[in-house]
């Protein structure tokens, strides 16, 4: 597989927080769709997939805090909660990239996807209750704030990733994962 | 198609401090099958007023007509509005995103209710009219083609509607010549198949040349309007505004000022050759 | 995007709006550790006595103040609700199902939901009266220290401030492209969930696409000028706090000890 560079991951890394400041904005346009596509995930998972586990930490970190700063998206209350969920998103995705090899772009893929999004949920449910709420945050709410009204946004980002990372391939930003499978297909 | 704004205002952020009226109290009116250049300086509300006609934003006072009817009227048929008017964007070929070049051009045609062959001798002709060969091109990856190319794809992808306006905004911008004489004879071919255009463009020259008439905006108000001959004929009061004449005019401007005699409506390069060749016999 | 939302920067000249953006982050910090520590009903009373006190100093007209806070009345009585239903179930007073209500959960809801808003109200504060840039470099600076364990630290800044730099242009490019694919005809919304996912790609994948082909010019083009992520340059130096800034710290420091230890 070949690498990318140190600084173009630094910029990869600076383009995705730009996004997640920008997602929610575009989403806002649409209809009630940012609580069901959780467009800021979208970019945060895929700086880790493309840029490794330190980049996509800095991405999830750094995404909803300059949203919050330049767009008063999410409100500064929600702001901590929502910065360890993402960065968990940015880091988990990052590590499985790395140790995940099926020999096949779109199983790594989904493979990555989905044990970042469920551990994505875990620590930030875990963080919700024992530091940010104090105890007022009940197990309930947690299960039904992320599988429930969440479920939509994971199927939805289920659909969108793989085809995104595609495209990108297809445009030859980003190197194919297996290029000798391209080849051979 | 005809269009006609009337009264037209569009204000951006009402009642914060960030608020900017980008067209104020515009009226003017398209006639079907003409072609219309609109001209201005950066923020004169060139791309608001081409957004309004588009139904991509909505005025804040005023109406826009098409074909007569108000198309922010409740009774409007936007799914209609969306075929009958063709737009291309600054820099088209961004929009590109689908799998194959014919799923791409065939993307705008998905919601009209035509059959496959219907669409595909629709996507077949926009591709050929943009020197494609749709066998060679139709299942090859559209995010592979080289930038000139993806441009003319994206307008492909535009005119398999087969729209009865078509609108753009700067389709020129960072074409080398060839690709801009193409692109120039492909519009004036569609507006004598009967397509209304209406392109934006800061090319003076350009729109000297090819189109009908020009609309001039400025700080969101309509300044001029009229054919180029018209509107570039008051040459000093276009200059005290800041606004750039076509080169033509300004070649006959300074033979004016030595004392030949021809037109201020010189405004078109055979029109200035045949003015100097005129006098020169002389 | 013609609607401005709560906490965008408002420009002004007060006190507050001059203090040093990193001193007023701290402040932030050591008020809501503060509020977070106060149990009795009557210090609330004080805080927003405090907060009112702040937002007059600050200029910043009571509505855009309190925006923030306004839109989230439903948000407030789901805590009040969840709080008074599980807070305390040994003393509920009836027992329906899983939910027992009691007074002290009443109380602990009054309190969650006192919490929130003053955190809102004072973070909005803070976002009113100072310009994201300086918020962001207010960030940088404070977490500067951690290069000391190992965190690039000055990477992280180049990345920051390049990603501002990207906000506006992507903004308007994604604008673009979601206006150009609605002139061609996409429907963003669908019934279906799966349709609904694949109604955003028009616009999705076009602003990956377009974002990450800016990102491998501009890339390109910092390697051609010799940029390397892995050279340590001359750390940033920051303007000292002036004394209006330490005055503002110790107070809230001060407030900060007050509050904590009378709870």
């Amino acid at each position: 597989m070949q690498t990318i560079s140190t600084v173009k991951k630094a910029i990869l890394t600076a383009v995705c927080i730009a996004l997640c400041v920008v997602l929610p904005q575009a989403f806002h346009a649409i209809p009630n769709a940012g609580s069901i596509y959780l467009p800021m995930h979208i970019p945060v998972l895929l700086c880790g997939l493309i840029c490794g586990w330190p980049f996509g930490l800095l991405c999830g970190l750094a995404g909803p805090l300059l949203s919050s700063l330049f767009t008063g998206m999410p409100p500064a209350a929600y702001l901590p909660p929502m910065a360890v969920e993402c960065a968990a998103y940015g880091c988990v995705s990052g590590i499985l990239t790395r140790f995940v090899r099926t020999k096949n772009t779109y199983a790594d893929l989904y493979i990555c996807l989905i044990g970042a999004m469920l551990s994505g949920r875990v620590i930030a449910g875990l963080a919700r209750a024992l530091i940010f709420a104090g105890g007022s945050y009940s197990m309930a709410a947690w299960a039904t704030g992320y599988f429930v009204t969440g479920l939509p946004g994971i199927v939805i980002q289920l659909v969108l990733l793989p085809v995104i990372v595609s495209a990108l391939m297809r445009a030859g930003l980003i190197p194919a994962r297996y290029p000798e499978v391209r080849s051979d297909g | 198609m005809s269009v006609e704004l009337r009264n037209v205002s569009c204000v951006y952020a009402p009642g914060t401090p960030y608020e900017t009226r980008a067209v104020t109290e515009l009226s003017l009116t398209i006639r079907d099958g003409e072609f219309a250049g609109v001209m201005g300086k950066t923020g004169c509300g060139k791309s608001t007023m081409i957004q309004l006609i588009a139904g991509l934003m909505r005025p804040s006072g005023g109406q826009i007509l098409l074909d007569g009817q108000d198309i922010n009227g409740k009774n409007f048929d936007r799914d209609g509005l969306r075929r009958r008017v063709g737009v291309v964007f600054q820099f088209p070929e961004i929009q590109l995103f689908e799998t194959t070049v014919k799923r791409d051009v065939a993307f705008g045609l998905r919601h009209f209710g035509w059959t496959e062959e219907e669409k595909e001798s629709s996507v077949r002709e926009a591709l050929e009219r943009m020197g494609f060969s749709y066998e060679a091109v139709k299942d090859k990856s559209p995010l592979g083609f080289s930038g000139g190319e993806k441009r003319r794809l994206a307008v492909a992808g535009v005119l398999a509607a087969r729209p009865e306006l078509l609108i753009l905004d700067e389709p020129l911008a960072g074409l080398d010549p060839l690709g801009r004489e193409a692109l120039l004879t492909l519009l004036g071919e569609l507006n004598r198949d009967g397509t209304t255009i209406l392109m934006v463009s800061h090319d003076a020259d350009t729109l000297a040349e090819y189109a009908d008439r020009i609309i001039l905006l400025k700080d969101g108000r309509l300044f001029r309007d009229g054919p180029a001959a018209e509107v570039f004929a008051d040459y000093d009061a276009l200059k005290d505004n800041g606004i750039g004449v076509c080169r033509v005019r300004e070649a006959a401007e300074a033979l004016r000022r030595r004392g030949w005699e021809i037109p201020a409506g010189t405004v078109r390069y055979g029109q200035l050759l045949d003015e100097i060749a005129g006098r020169w016999r002389q | 995007m013609n609607r401005l939302p709560a906490g965008l920067y408002q420009p002004g000249d007060s006190v507050v709006h001059r203090l040093d953006a990193a001193a007023k982050l701290l402040c932030l910090l050591l008020l809501l550790a503060a509020v977070v520590n106060t149990a009795a009903p009557a210090g609330y009373g004080v805080w927003v006595l405090l907060l009112a006190l702040l937002i007059r100093l600050a200029r910043i007209p009571p509505r855009t103040a309190l925006a923030s806070a306004a839109g989230l009345g439903w948000f407030f009585l789901l805590i009040l609700l969840m709080n008074l239903c599980f807070y305390a179930p040994e003393q509920a007073w009836v027992s329906v199902w899983i939910f027992r209500p009691s007074s002290a959960g009443l109380l602990q809801g009054l309190r969650v939901a006192a919490r929130v808003f003053l955190l809102l109200v004072m973070s909005n504060v803070l976002m009113v009266s100072t310009p994201p840039l300086a918020l962001t470099g207010a960030f940088e600076r404070l977490l500067s220290p951690l290069r000391f364990i190992g965190v690039p630290t000055e990477l992280a800044a180049m990345i920051l401030s390049v990603a501002i730099q990207f906000i506006p242009t992507l903004l308007e490019e994604t604008d673009g492209i979601r206006k150009a694919q609605t002139a061609r005809g996409a429907r963003f919304d669908s019934p279906n969930l799966w349709e609904k996912g694949k109604a955003v790609l028009p616009l999705l994948a076009p602003v990956f696409v377009a974002a990450f082909q800016r990102a491998d010019e501009l890339s390109l083009a910092m390697e051609a000028r010799g940029y390397r992520a892995d050279i340590r340059r001359g750390r940033k130096k920051y303007p000292p706090f002036r004394a209006c800034d330490w005055l503002a710290l110790s107070l809230c420091a001060a407030a900060a000890v007050i509050f904590i230890i009378i709870r």
